[in-house]
């Protein structure tokens, strides 16, 4: 599998070290790091990443808001990620077009299962 | 599902603590007898405001030290030197705690909508955090990594409420 470059659109620095811990240690990068949607949203445009870890709560602009600006294309490499994972909040972001959703905190292996997800099941 | 949502927080606090310390922290954990101890000189505290059909909060409390251990074990090994950082990190397990708490109660109570607004962080010596007008079920947590307290207020929410018709 070629390298994979990730972008970790979240204002925890804590999710930031997890996520990168577990994608270098797959062989993959981290690329960027955004900790609110607007940043996100340039920094998507601007390194065009592989993968997209979106968080739900964020400052300035959430996740949500976040989605609503992304194409279906963009929205294919997203994987959501939360603390909260009521129904609702699942069935949201569904509605948006995204298929991989994980609850904070995550395992590392977690991580590496949705990206192969939407490696493999890509449109 | 249980009858009434204090009877479900009563039931699933100690599982849902228990998953978040397991993932975080690899620690196991059990319920103490034993609170925070007095002449401890420095504590920090996690606050989570709740809303939606309930309001109310959560509040996370431990020693210095036992924050220390914590931190380090969030950060891979590595200390948290600045405040700003040790409050971040904090903050996230606050929203870890706190949203598979709500998370739990949404899924069972159909309507409630519980949000978590973002977690306030501070830090003191002596502090005694108290909110007049909501009953709480305040619980002690041993930890490898210390002893933390988690206390759950949400107004209007008692023993014998009865939400068979929520």
């Amino acid at each position: 599998m070629q390298p994979l470059r990730v972008l970790v659109i979240d204002d925890s620095p804590f999710v930031y070290k997890a996520m990168k811990r577990a994608v270098e240690a797959h062989g993959h990068s981290v690329i960027g790091h955004a900790e609110n949607g607007q940043m996100g949203l340039e920094l998507i445009s601007q390194l065009k990443p592989d993968i997209i870890t979106l968080d739900v709560t964020m400052p300035i602009m959430d996740g949500l808001q976040v989605l609503q600006r992304l194409d279906h294309e963009k929205i294919d490499k997203v994987i959501m990620i939360s603390a909260m994972g009521d129904m609702e909040l699942l069935k949201q972001a569904k509605e948006y077009g995204v298929r991989f959703f994980l609850n904070k905190p995550f395992q590392p292996e977690d991580v590496i299962h949705a990206i192969n997800e939407i490696l493999t099941g890509e449109r | 599902m249980r009858d009434g949502i204090y009877e479900f927080i009563e039931g699933y606090l100690s599982d849902m603590f228990a998953s978040v310390t397991g993932d975080i922290f690899n620690s196991t954990l059990t319920e103490s007898a034993i609170g925070l101890s007095e002449t401890s000189d420095r504590r920090f505290v996690i606050i989570l405001g709740l809303a939606g059909q309930y309001k109310g909060r959560i509040i996370l409390e431990t020693s210095s030290n036992t924050s220390d251990i914590l931190l380090q074990r969030m950060n891979f090994g590595e200390p948290v030197l600045t405040l700003q950082e040790q409050n971040l990190f904090l903050g996230e397990l606050g929203n870890m705690v706190g949203g598979k708490f709500i998370t739990a109660l949404n899924n069972s109570f159909r309507g409630l909508e519980l949000r978590l607004t973002p977690p306030i962080v501070f830090s003191g010596e002596n502090l005694s955090v108290i909110t007049p007008e909501i009953e709480s079920i305040v619980r002690y947590f041993s930890t490898d990594c210390g002893i933390v307290r988690i206390d759950i207020g949400i107004e209007g929410v008692k023993p014998w409420l009865n939400l068979e018709n929520f």
